[in-house]
C-alpha cells in the first residue's frame, strides 16, 4: 500500500545509507463515565520519518505528510541534519532482509461508532445500575519499512480492548480484555465480574502494613512483567552496566516455577511479525526455569556484540535501546480458584495502580491496589480490604513464587508494551503503606 | 489554515450539528539527545493536522486527520458527526456548555531567542562539552544532556464565532549523571530530572541553566551517592527542594482539583479524587500557610498561553486560601453543572486529541526567607532534591515519592547526604504539616512536560511556581 511512497524517498536519497518508516494508524476509542458516553474519538494519522546516515552522521527528520513536496523536503532537512552531526563510531550500517514469518492476524474491519456504542450499551446494562466507566478502543495499525540495503516490509496489526471500572458506592471492581476483534470480547461476562467485585467490596477492612501471601490477578501480574521488561533485558541497558542482569546471566534470579519469555510467535500476542528496522521478530528465553538466559538486541547492538538481532528493535536511533515487546510469562498448572483454596491468609489484587520504578538495578517498584483487593482466609475470600501501598523487587517478589496460574491473559501497563501473563502467587509481598 | 478551519465548520453545523469546534494545528518539535559524548538522537518533526469536535443530539463526537485534503476534511467533520450520534445512543442528559464570549484574536508568548534559529552544532557541542566535563568524574558511567524545543501554531474556530490564532514556543534541557557501582546507580540531574527545566521561553532558557559550570557538581554529588548511607527510616521533619515541592503539588493538588476527576469522568483510568463537588470553602487542604492559584498567564510557565482549547481567555484563579479549597479547574461542560463560567483550563495535545481540563500553572505562593534561612530554624532533619519516581492512589490521597539527594540536618546545618531518600504521605495531612514556605526569591516556576490524562493518552505541558518548603512528621526512607 505504501510501497510507492517510501520508494521514492530512496530513490531520491540515492546512494546515501537510508531507511524510511510509516506507522499509520486508525484509531476509535468509545470512553464512557458515570454509565453514558461522554467522550467519542476517530482519529487517523500518519507518521512518516526519514533516516538517513551520511559519513556515519545520522539525521532523522518525521513528519504527518505524503506529498512528494512534503517527502523531498524533509528528506533534504534529514541530510542537512546529518552533516552537522558528530559521526557516530558505533555505526555498523542498515540491515539486509531476512525471511519475515508470515502474520496470523487478520485486519479489524469494524469501524462502525454505532457498533462501538451499543456493546458499551451492553456494558453498561449488565451492571445492573451500578456506575459503569471505562473505554472500548479499536485500533488500526500499519507499519511499511524500507531502507536502501533491500528491507522492504508492510504489514498491519488491529486490536481491540475494553477497559472498565465498576463503581458501587465507594467501592469499585475492574476489567480488561484486549482482543484481535470486536466480537471476540465478551462484554456481558466482563461487566458482571466487575460488578460483583463492586459489590463484594463494600465496607473494607484496613490491614497492616507488612509482608504478606499475594495473589496477583493476570493485570496484576502484568504489572510486574512489564517493569521487569523495561529494566534490563535490553543490550543496551547491559551493556550500559544499568541493567539488573549484569554479572547475574546463567545464574537463578527468580523462582523456578518463572519462565518468561519475549514470544511474538504465541498464537494469543497480538503483533507484528519484525520489529522497527523491518528485521523478524524472533522468540527470545529471558528466564528459564528462574534462570537469566538471554537479552533482546537490535541490529546495532548486535553487531556491537557479535550477536544477531532477535527483532527488538525501537524506531531508531533510539535511547532505549532495544526492548522486549511481547513478554509473556509462561503458564503454570494452577487456577486462580486453586491458589485461593491453597491460602491460609493473604491478599487478592485485581490490579496495581500508578506503579512507578524506585530502583532499576535492584527491580524495586511502589504503587497501589485498586478496585478490587480481597483478603483471603484459610483458602476463602472473606472482606474486602483498603487499598494498600506496595514497595518491592519484582526480582524478589517472583523469587518467593508459590504457584503459577495455568490461563493467559493479555495484561500490563498504560505506557509500556502489554504483555501475556498468567494469575500468580507469590508468597512475600511487601505492603508498606495503606490509603484512607 | 482558515480557510480548512471554517470549511470543517460549515460542514459540520450543515449536517447536524448544534456546536462545533475545529482546531488546526502545526507543530515542529526537535530533540537532541547526547550520551557520553555522542549524539544519541536528534529527532527534527513537524506534524499537522486537523480535529474537530461536535455536540448532536446532546452528545460529544470527535474526528480528527493528518490528510487536509479538502475530501479528507469533509470527511471527518462527517465521521464527528457519526460519532456524535454514537454517544446519544448512551447518554443521560445533553451535554450543555456554559456560555463563553466571542473571540477574535491572536496571541504570541515572547521569546527573546528563536530556539529554532539556533544552529544545531552549537546546541549539540553545548550538549557534549557537558557530557565530557561529567564523564571525567570517577563512577560516572553514563553522562546524559538533552534539549527540547516546540514550536506550535494553533487555529480555533467554533460555531460561536470565536477565531483565535496562537503561536507558542516552548524550550527545555538538562543534564544527567549515573554513577554505577556494586549492583548499584545513582543519578544526578540538573537543572531538574527527566530532561530538565521547561519554559515557555526561547534558547535563552538554555543559555540561563549554565550547564557547564554544573556539570562537575552533579557528576561529583552522583559519584558520591554511591558510597553513602542510606536515608534513615523515620519519621522526621522534611524540607523539599522547589522541583520536589512542583511534582508534589502537581500530583497532590493539581489533579483532584480537575473537576472532570471529581465527576467521575477520569474513573476508568487515572482515578477519581478524595475532594466533593460540595468541599468548596470547606475542605481543610493543608495549614494556614497554604495559598495556591491557578496561573495560566504567569510569562513563561510551562502551562501558559493565551486562550484554552474552548476559546476561554487564560486567567488567574484562587485554588486554595489559606489552607481552605476555593476552587476547581474547570471548562465549560463542568462549569455548567457549577452554574458558572468555565476558568479556561480545557486543552487538548496536538490536533488529534479531544480538549480535557488540564493544569495550567498550579503554583504555591511564595512565603518568606531563604532556603539557608529555613535549614538554620530547622533543628532535625531531612533536606530532599530532585525527583526520581512518583507514585500515588487513585483518589490522589496515598502518596509515596523518591528523590536522588538528601542530606541530613543537624541543629540547622547541612550535614552528609544521604542516598535512595523517599517519602510518603497523606495528601491533606501533609499538606497540614507544611509550616514554612521559603519567599519570592526562591520561588520559580517549574515545568513539568509529561503530564498524563485521559484515553487515548495525552500529554500536558504544565507549571508549577514553588519554594523550598518544610514539612513535620512525615515517614522517609520507606523500604
Amino acid at each position: 500500500m505504501y510501497g510507492e511512497i517510501l520508494m521514492h524517498v530512496l530513490e531520491k536519497a540515492r546512494r546515501i545509507d537510508t531507511e524510511v518508516l510509516l506507522v499509520h494508524t486508525n484509531r476509535t476509542l468509545t470512553r464512557f463515565a458515570n454509565s453514558y458516553i461522554h467522550q467519542n474519538v476517530s482519529v487517523d494519522d500518519i507518521d512518516l520519518s526519514i533516516r538517513v546516515i551520511v559519513d556515519n552522521r545520522t539525521g532523522k527528520v518525521s513528519i504527518n505528510q505524503l506529498s512528494t513536496d512534503a517527502l523531498d523536503e524533509a528528506l533534504e532537512r534529514a541530510i542537512s541534519i546529518a552533516k552537522l552531526t558528530p559521526p557516530d563510531p558505533d555505526y555498523y550500517g542498515l540491515p539486509r532482509p531476512l525471511p519475515i514469518r508470515s502474520k496470523k492476524d487478520t485486519v479489524q474491519k469494524e469501524t462502525d461508532p454505532e457498533k462501538l456504542a451499543q456493546k458499551v450499551i451492553d456494558f453498561i446494562e449488565a451492571t445492573d445500575g451500578l456506575n459503569a466507566s471505562g473505554a472500548l478502543e479499536l485500533t488500526d495499525t500499519t507499519v511499511a519499512i524500507v531502507n536502501s540495503n533491500g528491507i522492504s516490509v508492510e504489514d498491519s496489526v488491529s486490536m481491540c480492548s475494553l477497559e472498565a471500572v465498576v463503581q458501587d458506592g465507594d467501592s469499585s471492581g475492574y476489567v480488561y480484555d484486549m482482543e484481535k476483534d470486536l466480537d471476540s470480547i465478551d462484554f456481558i461476562s466482563l461487566a458482571k465480574i466487575a460488578s460483583n467485585k463492586a459489590r463484594n467490596g463494600q465496607n473494607p477492612v484496613e490491614l497492616s502494613p507488612g509482608y504478606y501471601t499475594v495473589i496477583l490477578e493476570p493485570q496484576a501480574a502484568g504489572t510486574l512483567v512489564s517493569f521487569l521488561g523495561l529494566m534490563g533485558f535490553g543490550a543496551k541497558q547491559f551493556e550500559e552496566g544499568r541493567s539488573f542482569l549484569v554479572g547475574k546471566l546463567s545464574e537463578k534470579i527468580a523462582s523456578e516455577l518463572i519462565n518468561i519469555w519475549d514470544y511474538p510467535s504465541h498464537s494469543k500476542t497480538i503483533s507484528l511479525p519484525f520489529d522497527f528496522e523491518g528485521l523478524p521478530r524472533q522468540d527470545v528465553i529471558l528466564i528459564e526455569g528462574g534462570i537469566a538466559r538471554n537479552l533482546v538486541y537490535d541490529f546495532k547492538y548486535a553487531k556491537k556484540e557479535g550477536k544477531t538481532s532477535t527483532g527488538n528493535a525501537l524506531p531508531q536511533p533510539s535511547t532505549d535501546g532495544p526492548l522486549p515487546f511481547n513478554l509473556t510469562l509462561l503458564p503454570g498448572d494452577n487456577t486462580l480458584e486453586d491458589m485461593i483454596a491453597s491460602t491460609k491468609k493473604g491478599i487478592l489484587v485485581t490490579r496495581f495502580h500508578y506503579t512507578n520504578m524506585v530502583d532499576p538495578v535492584k527491580t524495586i517498584i511502589t504503587g497501589m491496589t485498586r478496585d478490587g483487593t480481597f483478603l483471603i482466609e484459610d483458602g476463602e475470600i472473606t472482606r474486602p480490604v483498603k487499598n494498600m501501598r506496595f514497595t518491592q523487587s519484582i526480582l524478589e517478589a517472583l523469587n518467593s513464587t508459590e504457584a503459577v496460574g495455568k490461563d493467559l491473559h493479555i495484561a500490563g501497563e498504560y505506557f509500556i508494551y502489554p504483555t501475556l501473563v498468567p494469575a500468580l502467587k507469590l508468597g512475600n509481598f511487601h505492603f508498606t503503606g495503606v490509603t484512607r | 489554515m482558515k480557510d480548512i478551519a471554517h470549511e470543517a465548520l460549515d460542514i459540520a453545523m450543515g449536517s447536524g450539528a448544534s456546536f462545533c469546534e475545529v482546531r488546526v494545528l502545526r507543530r515542529r518539535y526537535q530533540g537532541i539527545n547526547v550520551k557520553n559524548e555522542s549524539v544519541e538522537s536528534l529527532i527534527d518533526h513537524t506534524e499537522e493536522g486537523i480535529g474537530i469536535r461536535v455536540i448532536v443530539n446532546g452528545a460529544w463526537g470527535f474526528a480528527g486527520t493528518s490528510n487536509l485534503q479538502r475530501d479528507k476534511i469533509l470527511e471527518s467533520a462527517k465521521r464527528a458527526i457519526q460519532v456524535a450520534k454514537a454517544s446519544s445512543l448512551a447518554k443521560k442528559e445533553d451535554v450543555i456548555l456554559s456560555p463563553a464570549p466571542k473571540i477574535i484574536a491572536t496571541w504570541s508568548n515572547n521569546v527573546k531567542i528563536n530556539p529554532f534559529d539556533v544552529s544545531l552544532d552549537k546546541k549539540v557541542s553545548l550538549l557534549i562539552e557537558s557530557a565530557k566535563i561529567m564523564g571525567k568524574i570517577r563512577d560516572v558511567k553514563i553522562a546524559e544532556g538533552s534539549m527540547d524545543f516546540w514550536e506550535t501554531e494553533k487555529l480555533f474556530v467554533n460555531s460561536e464565532g470565536t477565531e483565535i490564532l496562537q503561536h507558542i514556543i516552548e524550550s527545555g534541557g538538562g543534564i544527567s549523571a549515573y554513577a554505577i557501582g556494586e549492583g548499584e546507580l545513582q543519578r544526578r540531574s540538573y537543572p531538574n530530572s527527566f530532561g530538565g527545566q521547561y519554559e515557555t521561553r526561547g534558547y535563552e532558557l538554555i543559555e540561563e541553566m549554565d550547564l557547564l559550570n554544573n556539570a562537575q557538581r552533579v557528576a561529583e554529588e552522583a559519584s558520591a551517592l554511591l558510597d553513602a548511607p542510606q536515608c534513615p527510616s523515620i519519621t522526621t521533619t522534611l524540607i523539599l527542594d522547589g522541583s520536589q515541592v512542583a511534582l508534589q503539588v502537581h500530583e497532590s493538588i493539581g489533579h483532584p482539583i480537575e473537576l472532570d476527576r471529581i465527576l467521575g469522568m477520569e474513573a476508568s483510568y487515572a482515578g477519581t479524587s478524595f475532594i466533593s463537588i460540595g468541599d468548596r470553602g470547606k475542605l481543610k487542604y493543608g495549614s494556614k500557610i497554604m495559598n495556591v492559584s491557578a496561573d495560566a498567564t504567569l510569562p513563561g510557565g510551562l502551562g501558559s498561553f493565551g486562550y484554552d482549547d474552548e476559546g476561554v481567555p487564560a486567567q488567574r484563579i484562587e485554588v486554595i486560601r489559606e489552607g481552605v479549597l476555593q476552587n476547581f479547574l474547570t471548562n465549560r461542560e463542568t462549569a455548567y453543572i457549577l452554574g458558572e463560567t468555565s476558568n479556561g483550563t480545557c486543552r487538548a495535545d496536538g490536533w488529534g486529541n479531544i480538549p480535557l481540563i488540564r493544569m495550567t500553572n498550579i503554583n504555591l505562593e511564595s512565603g518568606e526567607g531563604t532556603l539557608e534561612d529555613l535549614i538554620r530554624d530547622t533543628e532535625d532533619g531531612i533536606f530532599m532534591s530532585t525527583n526520581k519516581s512518583w507514585s500515588i492512589d487513585d483518589r490522589r490521597l496515598n502518596f509515596q515519592f523518591g528523590l536522588e539527594i538528601a542530606w541530613e540536618i543537624k541543629n540547622g546545618k547541612l550535614m552528609g547526604i544521604l542516598k535512595n531518600p523517599n517519602y510518603t504521605g497523606i495528601t491533606p495531612e501533609f499538606w497540614s504539616s507544611l509550616d514554612a514556605v521559603c519567599g519570592p526569591g526562591e520561588w520559580r516556576i517549574w515545568g513539568v512536560p509529561n503530564c498524563g490524562k485521559g484515553q487515548p493518552g495525552q500529554i500536558a505541558h504544565v507549571g508549577h511556581g514553588t519554594a523550598p518548603a518544610r514539612f513535620r512528621n512525615v515517614r522517609v526512607g520507606v523500604r
